[in-house]
């Protein structure tokens, strides 16, 4: 009984702070100047989750009762006539080149919603093929948190020294209170850090847990033979939980649905790099963690509407930033939310967070499933080759892609300073530091190391750190635009004498 | 070569080796067999790799003996207990790296490895970013993964890595690594556990518990396999004769059980405090000895035993190590538990919930001792194995007393 009285005050207690912690980042990532109508839904998906505390399948249930349109999904009439090419490196489920956006199968259509109910199956990892879970008639959802009411829960179940992520993916199983954690029939865990590993083991007292071994090299086929073995387990627990089989047609539906998505996604990072800047970094942060509580398929409609709605601010020349403004580069553990500080520190200060190199951010959707292979086998080996070889998460031993490509996005987002942010507790990107830093410094590229976890009390402090970084990206360029007439000038001279 | 000579030779790590030998030695009993140990334990860690350097090394426990024993060339074993080479390698690793592996990677790092092929077990984070930072200095490095989940399909993947580690060895010494030599290895390996498994039990109530320990860990400073068998056999005998001449050994110290983060020489910081405190060691249930005393009970001769029972951290659910420590625990007449967790050793902690539950129900206290290779902390410590210590024992007064 004192018990069950302790777990209802708990439980109210979440409620009470987690809501309000979740609104209040929503406001202030609102709150940043000129944001697209486009991504207001994507905001309204992160509101209905974390600050309404809806369900997946109960807000378009809501919205069918109410006849109205819920914030934050788009309409399905709506989506349904989106007609648009065929993007590359999608296999072609009809055999024209224009598709036109069918109803995926087992999403619920608006006006049946509240008659069909579909299964959700929570994820605990990028790594996780979502193409599989839609394949099976179920929609994934990303459950890494960053809710810091979930993390203080979790810190009773979990060693103390474990990353906030770990803490708040358990603490959010034990509260009962996410209904979207609560919906999930079936969590996938990778096992790809030793907290996710842990992790993958005490969760199953709380859920339905399968761990998805990660091999931890990449390089050799055989290394991908072992990820495709574990897909291969997965696919048979899969279509026992939802009840449907998975068929190379389902496959290939579930391929092209996400495959639309990163079609979007790709058409976005066009107009993400544009100096100066069309939207606000923090904002596409919203946006990229809204795709964890999104059908694929209505995230790439709305980002469609996005991608038109920044075009146009394109053509109008509208912006956001000023040119002179810091353009900084985030990497690091994931930025999962509510946790959004870091994002908004930076652009509080003054600065711009014009790309990110995280898991939650555009590493999740950059790179597609190429199939070359239709056959089931085809698809499920391009599936195991998409989630291990292009992927820069430091738990792999090798991991100098990670440096080549933070690399390439700092010439293709003119980036000028890089924040490298370590989740208290995880080493693995702690590790990598060390090498980004020399590499950066070959580059004169300033880098500055931010340790935090999911506590608001460090704020100010990074605050500070924040500014100064800033100002010295400033001065940085202040003294290079200073520089750059008197070196012309040199170069000249040198050139006579030769 | 030189520089790491030199620091091999600093005072500070051979104060260390030399300090804990020294801790070690005064509690030992004067048998003339213990001296082969003490020597070996002293040959490898002060050893001259300018003259001699290792063909393969090793770091930590979990690669599989056999692998390297069967080549005939003995590997030079890198477990990770010296504070001195941790701090060789704390500006290289992030400030939460564990001290083992900062230790094992100080030894690396200068380079005395440079023409050896170093095997590396793939059983956490540190270990596989130890492996890149390594095979950025240039390093010949192998990996030996150890998939997380132990089913069918990841048996069949272990296979897979115990045959490319074969490989690995058999291509940098020039010399094939037969099924048969393996085998026979194998077999011997199986012999000498059952030597160690016989010398535990004649030690008990003889030998203390961190001479004990540095008995067992000599397993990995030997320079030859059968000598430093048939000298435990010979320590082995000597013990059964002591055992049998005085039976009373026991002086009602609380016996108690040492689980979690492994003991590894020198940094023998824990083992003593506990027998400074008034408790005795019974055993240890860490992975490295368990690997090296309980492996004795291993049937058939297929490599792929060693993976289905180790009770390693590096696992989902380590079901073995759980079973394991019950068993020890109710066989033993265990009085107490004490947890060791050496800082940045994460999975550790994920461990204890499951076993403090169930010892718990077993009438057993759990101590959670959490540390590193830092002196700062002994005398905190101290005050605490000391007030476990009372416990345990008011706890038996409280049993006597009830029994009459």
């Amino acid at each position: 009984m004192a018990e069950q009285i302790r777990s209802n005050r708990q439980r109210e207690l979440f409620i009470k702070k987690s809501t309000r912690v979740a609104a209040s980042y929503l406001n202030r990532a609102m709150a940043l100047s000129e944001m697209p109508d486009a991504a207001k839904p994507f905001f309204g998906t992160l509101e209905n989750t974390f600050v309404n505390l809806r369900g997946i399948s109960s807000c378009t249930e809501d919205s069918a009762e109410k006849g109205k349109h819920p914030p934050g999904i788009p309409l399905c009439a709506e989506s349904s006539a989106i007609t648009r090419k065929h993007p590359p490196g999608i296999p072609l489920c009809a055999e024209s080149s224009v598709i036109t956006r069918k109803h995926p199968p087992g999403i619920p259509l608006c006006a049946e919603s509240s008659a069909i109910t579909r299964k959700t199956i929570g994820t605990l990892c990028v790594m996780v093929p979502a193409e599989l879970i839609y394949a099976a008639g179920a929609m994934p959802v990303h459950l890494c948190s960053g809710s810091n009411t979930a993390y203080a829960i979790g810190d009773d179940y979990i060693p103390r020294d474990a990353c906030p992520l770990v803490k708040a993916v358990m603490g959010g199983g034990k509260i009962k209170a996410l209904p979207v954690f609560d919906q999930c029939s079936l969590l996938v865990a990778p096992v790809t850090c030793d907290c996710k590993k842990k992790l993958s083991g005490v969760i199953g007292s709380v859920k339905n847990t399968v761990p998805l071994h990660i091999p931890p090299l990449k390089k050799e086929d055989a290394d991908t033979e072992v990820f495709l073995r574990e897909l291969y387990r997965l696919v048979p627990i899969l279509e026992k939980e939802t009840g449907r089989q998975i068929t190379p047609q389902s496959l290939a539906e579930g391929i092209r649905t996400v495959g639309e998505a990163q079609y979007e996604m790709s058409e976005f990072l066009k107009y993400r790099k544009h100096a100066p800047a069309l939207l606000h970094g923090t904002q596409v942060m919203v946006i990229m963690n809204a795709y964890a509580y999104m059908p694929a398929d209505m995230w790439a409609g709305q980002m469609h509407k996005l991608n038109l709605e920044l075009k146009a601010r394109l053509s109008q020349e509208y912006f956001i930033s000023r040119p002179n403004q810091p353009r900084i580069l985030v990497t690091g553990s994931p930025i999962s939310f509510p946790n959004i500080k870091i994002p908004l520190l930076i652009e509080e200060m003054g600065g711009i967070l014009a790309a990110d190199e995280t898991c939650m951010g555009e590493r999740g959707l950059y790179d597609p499933v190429s199939v070359i292979d239709t056959s089931f086998d085809g698809m499920m080996r391009a599936l195991a080759s998409r989630y291990t070889k292009p992927c820069t998460c430091p738990v792999f031993v090798d991991n100098s892609q990670r440096v080549y490509r933070i690399k390439q996005m700092i010439k293709e987002h003119r980036i000028q300073g890089v924040v490298y942010h370590v989740l208290r507790g995880c080493l693995v990107y702690d590790y990598e530091y060390q090498i980004m830093e020399d590499e950066l410094g070959k580059l004169d590229i300033p880098i500055i190391r931010v340790e935090s976890d999911y506590n608001e009390e460090d704020v100010e402090q990074l605050r500070i750190r924040m500014e100064a970084f800033i100002e010295l990206i400033k001065l940085k360029e202040y003294a290079k635009n200073k520089e750059a007439p008197s070196g012309h000038t040199s170069m000249r001279k040198s050139k006579e004498r030769m | 070569m030189h520089k790491f000579v030199g620091e091999m030779k600093t005072d500070t790590y051979k104060k260390e080796i030399i300090n804990t030998m020294q801790k070690i030695v005064k509690t030992m009993p004067a048998y003339k067999e213990l001296v082969f140990f003490v020597k070996a334990v002293k040959d490898h860690y002060l050893a001259d790799f300018e003259a001699d350097s290792p063909k393969i090394v090793v770091l930590g426990s979990n690669i599989p003996e056999e692998l390297v024993l069967a080549s005939g060339i003995m590997p030079y074993w890198i477990l990770g207990g010296s504070r001195s080479s941790s701090m060789w390698a704390d500006d290289i690793v992030p400030r939460d790296t564990d001290p083992v592996s900062r230790s094992g990677l100080g030894y690396l790092k200068s380079g005395f490895a440079k023409h050896a092929l170093i095997l590396i077990p793939l059983v956490n984070d540190s270990s596989r970013k130890l492996a890149y930072i390594l095979k950025t200095m240039g390093l010949k490095v192998h990996t030996f993964h150890f998939p997380p989940v132990k089913n069918k399909d990841s048996m069949e993947e272990w296979n897979r890595q115990y045959e490319a580690c074969r490989s690995a060895v058999s291509r940098h010494l020039k010399m094939p690594l037969t099924e048969h030599a393996l085998k026979k290895f194998r077999e011997q390996i199986r012999q000498a556990k059952w030597k160690i498994h016989e010398f535990v039990q004649a030690s008990e109530g003889i030998l203390n518990g961190s001479c004990r320990m540095f008995i067992l860990g000599s397993y990995y400073c030997m320079d030859n396999f059968t000598e430093w068998c048939s000298q435990l056999e010979c320590l082995t005998e000597r013990l059964q004769k002591e055992a049998s001449a005085r039976r009373h050994k026991r002086v009602g110290k609380s016996r108690v059980l040492l689980l979690g983060s492994p003991v590894y020489f020198p940094n023998y910081k824990i083992p003593f405090l506990i027998e400074e405190a008034g408790m005795e060691i019974c055993s240890q249930a860490d992975y490295t000895t368990l690997q090296i005393q309980a492996a004795w009970d291993l049937e058939g001769d297929s490599g792929d035993t060693f993976y289905s029972r180790d009770v390693s951290p590096a696992y989902v659910s380590n079901g073995s190590l759980y079973k394991l420590a019950v068993k020890m625990v109710s066989e033993q007449k265990i009085e107490g538990i004490i947890y060791h967790v050496l800082k940045g050793q994460i999975e550790y902690d994920f461990e204890l919930g499951r076993l403090e539950e169930t010892f718990e129900k077993m009438d057993v206290p759990v101590f959670r001792l959490e540390t590193d290779y830092n002196y700062q902390d002994v005398e905190q410590l101290r005050i605490r194995l000391e007030a476990f210590s009372e416990v345990l024992q008011q706890k038996k007064y409280g049993k006597e007393a009830l029994a009459k």
